[in-house]
């Protein structure tokens, strides 16, 4: 199977773009080569990959006709007869090779997808039950609320594209795109294929129906009276979609690299024509998606059976990415309590709980029957520090002085805290998110040079005119992850030990996050950067200034500028670029207390197996597990 | 008593009832106001403050939070509290569908807690200061210094895991019921036990006990027939405040054990401040202690007949 992601897609339209604008420019065929561009289908991966082939060998053919006219001019008359013969025979060779290797490759992958499938070592008919901690809202899953859960959403229903769970790269799923009209516009390409559940083909209208009922805007719902609470993931939405045909739309957007991922990696796609034959309570009532799984029985709070879509167009060719699933019924059973989840598994009324936490699952890592799950690369902690708002009477801020964040940063030993208090497998925190960001690749990030080193920190301290220290409030939140109020102790007492002397106060999440939101309450925010695959997502929220969370903000330090730079860049090796420095930066300028990347944990009858690949908070991945034959 | 005098006693007692009611449900709507965000719950790190300003107006919580009270009294007359913020489903139906199990749960605790414990209790007051009795004030202690929260588990364990002979959690059949009625049944029948124990210490050594055993009844038609009755009264009392009690348990038990109820539902409806939820969550909880009260009060007359002579 041939890769086609998010930043590969746009260089490869960019860069045969002007590949073949230099080619056509030589050959004199300039207007055929932009034709090519401009209509090249790239709706899927194989179209893709012959997309840039054939342009590459237009490239070549076009060299090869200017050399060809160049002869010409020189040679008399026979010579070229024979030379356009040759000429011939060579290109007729070359198309058949070509055939050939096309056949070859469309062999290899079959062979590939069937081998991946590994038919003799699964069992089909197991139905496999995973223990959840919650399982309640409604089905629609544009509501509000319904949009965040985690046991519906991306099991039952499709998105347009969808994040490589390895690379971390935005790749197609129910649909892909084309930038058109010089970045203002995309074309999205519904994949042949997916359909409803009910049997019905996924369209362009459906798509056009599903951004417009996002957006508020369906036209059912002039009035607006209904809103699903997701409008700003459609926010880069410029203008009125149109259809094309049965599986094109046209949707004019912001001039910004992060529309695809915005609208397409994020928005659920809806049936147009369900919801509007039964309605918005209807449809959250009976919700149908195109999904992997197909549901089947919703108990709220009690279990979810869903089945698997064998009519599901995405086979087993790339396991790192939503495919056909291979248990034949996932029923998720709903385990409020932690150790019940864990006494389910042990007596064998579950096979699998994503979520426990560690030290539930430590002793069970040798243990015969059961396989604890590691799912790493999820959510770095980080403190951020107030610098918008004075903190004392005299209208300072410590957390404006790069030495105090850098002192902070000296005086945590973040390994210990993760190695005593965690798996003792997470990461040191780095840059914008977690190392597994697309377009920031873990060999492209910068050392680590904040180590532990108190005498240093207090060092900086004193260089600050702190060598008495200060006090600070020190919010974090209780319940969210693993660890968190031990976490924030932990660090209140290295802290303390050069000087800064917080007040913790541990809230639930919405509250801490509402104050956060604020952005006008000094001193230390303890909250997370998310592991979104495109890093757009963090950084508007907590890096860009004026960001629903920002409340670390550095003006002239350059932050601001590369966050414009990488938003309005769409050459992907720039904006990896723009991507590096600004998370470099953003370290080097001790921009918040990096601590450590989170460790998921679970547990699972050794009867299947599951790569989670940091899907652990989500639980769409479950068509990854695969019931072993036993 | 007469058909007026019960009348007149289940009159007051639903006035008192709907008061309380009413002062409970406007407690909870204003503190919860005034305490929850549920839109940070429902959105985000992304959403902008001015769509989670549109989303709050969406969901009613905007204006003066007197005109928002009015306003919400005025829909609860008429039974409609809105729709759940998570689910967009009517909250009094969210809530009515677990409503049946966490009274099953209930029941089931209530009769276990009635069985282990006035049986229990009569046996230790009639083997007063001996082994038998120590041993039953004993298990009483335990009953009621026991964390049920802990106790589900080691249930669970034990007669789960390791004896496979009960189901961790869940709903379904009788046998998911028996390990969360034992959990939140234990403490209810310690305090029966304890009630009945000293209850039935005293009516034993009254005069009428003694002019029964002089007429020569049987012994067990002397404890069954009559002091039983008397020594039942404080335990008909108490089971008043016990279903309020064992609905603050089911909360915990709900959780441990999975159970698809109501303590579970609102544990959930706090966390996230689905206020609509919450709110008819509080008010089937208050309506349901407010009738087990009056039926403990109607119950007072079949129990001890002096009762109903003396309202003559």
């Amino acid at each position: 199977m041939t890769e086609k992601n998010y930043w590969q897609r746009m260089r490869r339209s960019r860069m045969s773009r002007r590949a073949l604008l230099r080619a056509s420019g030589r050959a004199g065929v300039g207007a055929a080569g932009l034709a090519l561009v401009g209509c090249g289908d790239d709706d899927d991966d194989d179209a893709a990959v012959a997309q840039v082939q054939q342009q590459q060998q237009q490239q070549q053919q076009a060299m090869q006709q200017q050399e060809v006219q160049q002869q010409q001019q020189a040679a008399p008359a026979e010579q070229q007869q024979q030379q356009q013969q040759q000429q011939a025979v060579a290109q007729a060779q070359q198309a058949e090779q070509q055939e050939q290797q096309a056949m070859q490759q469309q062999q290899q992958q079959q062979q590939e997808a069937v081998d991946l499938s590994r038919e003799g070592e699964t069992d089909w008919e197991r139905t496999v039950t995973v223990a959840v901690p919650n399982a309640v809202g409604g089905l629609d899953v544009q509501a509000p609320g319904n949009y965040t859960l985690k046991w519906n959403g991306p099991l039952h229903y499709d998105r347009l594209l969808q994040y490589d769970l390895v690379t971390r790269e935005i790749v197609p799923h129910a649909g892909s795109f084309e930038w058109i009209e010089d970045f203002t516009a995309l074309l999205w390409h519904v994949n042949p294929g997916h359909a409803w559940h009910d049997g019905t083909p996924l369209t362009a209208e459906d798509v056009k129906f599903s951004i417009d009922r996002a957006a508020g805007n369906a036209p059912y719902n002039e009035s607006g009276t209904y809103e699903t609470g997701i409008a700003y993931i459609v926010s880069a939405v410029n203008g009125e979609s149109a259809v094309v045909d049965d599986l094109t739309l046209r949707l004019p957007v912001n001039t910004d690299v992060t529309a695809p991922g915005s609208v397409g990696t994020t928005m659920p796609l809806v049936p147009k024509h369900l919801i509007e034959e039964i309605g918005d309570e209807g449809y959250n009532r009976d919700g149908m998606g195109s999904g992997p799984f197909q549901l089947i029985n919703f108990e709220p709070d009690i279990e979810v059976r869903s089945k698997r879509n064998d009519e599901y167009p995405i086979g087993y060719d790339n396991l790192n990415r939503i495919h056909r699933p291979w248990a034949k019924e996932i029923v998720q059973s709903v385990r409020p309590e932690p150790v019940a989840r864990l006494a389910a598994i042990q007596a064998g009324e579950a096979d699998v709980t994503p979520s426990l936490e560690w030290e539930l699952v430590q002793d069970f890592v040798d243990e015969p029957g059961f396989e604890v799950l590691f799912d790493p690369g999820c959510c770095p902690h980080t403190i951020f520090p107030n610098t918008l708002v004075p903190m004392f009477d005299d209208g300072s801020n410590p957390y404006r002085d790069i030495r105090v964040r850098q002192a902070m940063n000296h005086a945590v030993d973040v390994e210990t805290i993760y190695t005593t208090l965690a798996t003792g497998r997470e990461q040191r925190a780095y840059g914008i998110g977690t190392r597994q960001l697309g377009g920031m690749q873990p060999d492209q990030s910068g050392p680590l040079t904040m180590e532990y080193n108190v005498e240093k920190a207090m060092q900086l301290m004193d260089a600050a005119g702190y060598a008495d220290g200060f006090e600070s409030d020190f919010y974090g939140t209780a319940g969210f992850f693993a660890w968190t109020d031990q976490i924030a102790l932990s660090v209140q007492q290295y802290l303390d030990v050069v000087g800064i002397r917080t007040n913790l106060q541990l809230d639930p999440l919405p509250d801490f996050r509402a104050r956060m939101a604020q952005r006008d309450v000094p001193g230390l925010h303890y909250y997370f950067t998310n592991q979104s695959p495109d890093p757009f997502q963090v950084i508007n929220a907590e890096v860009a200034e004026g960001g629903t969370l920002s409340v670390a903000e550095y003006p002239g330090s350059g932050i601001q500028e590369l966050v414009e730079a990488q938003r309005s860049e769409f050459d992907p090796e720039k904006r990896k670029q723009y991507l590096n420095e600004l998370a470099q930066l953003i370290y080097t300028n001790a921009s918040w207390l990096f601590l450590f990347e989170t460790v998921g944990t679970g547990l699972m009858s050794d009867t299947l197996e599951w790569d989670m690949k940091g899907n652990s908070r989500d639980y769409g991945g479950l068509w990854g597990i695969r019931p072993l034959v036993t | 008593m007469g058909p007026q005098s019960i009348s007149t006693i289940l009159f007051s007692r639903l006035l008192q009832g709907i008061l309380v009611v009413f002062v409970v449900i406007s407690v909870v709507f204003l503190v919860s106001r005034l305490a929850r965000n549920p839109v940070e719950y429902l959105t985000t790190d992304e959403t902008t403050v001015e769509e989670k300003e549109l989303l709050k107006e969406q969901l009613g919580l905007t204006g003066p939070i007197g005109i928002q009270y009015v306003k919400f009294l005025y829909d609860a007359v008429q039974l409609d509290l809105g729709n759940s913020f998570v689910s967009d489903l009517p909250a009094l139906s969210e809530v009515s569908k677990r409503a049946s199990k966490t009274l099953q749960l209930g029941v089931a605790a209530l009769l276990f807690s009635l069985a282990l414990g006035v049986p229990l209790g009569i046996i230790a007051a009639l083997n007063r200061a001996t082994p038998t009795d120590w041993l039953a004030r004993f298990l009483a202690v335990l009953g009621q210094a026991v964390p049920n929260f802990w106790l589900g588990l080691i249930l669970i364990f034990f007669f789960a895991v390791q004896l496979d002979l009960m189901p961790t959690g869940g709903s379904g059949g009788i046998e998911h019921l028996v390990l969360p009625t034992i959990t939140l049944g234990l403490l209810a029948s310690a305090v029966s036990m304890r009630l009945t124990r000293s209850g039935m210490i005293d009516v034993m050594g009254t005069d009428f006990v003694r002019t029964a055993r002089a007429k020569g009844l049987r012994e067990s038609t002397i404890i069954w027939r009559h002091a039983l009755r008397h020594a039942l009264l404080p335990v008909a009392t108490i089971l008043g405040i016990q279903v309020g009690y064992m609905i603050a348990g089911t909360v915990i038990v709900e959780q441990v054990f999975a159970w698809p109820g109501i303590g579970r539902l609102m544990l959930h409806t706090i966390l996230v401040g689905d206020f609509p939820v919450m709110i008819a969550g509080i008010l089937v909880i208050s309506t349901s202690i407010v009738v087990a009260n009056i039926l403990v009060d109607l119950s007072y007359p079949i129990i001890d007949p002096r009762i109903r002579a003396g309202s003559r």
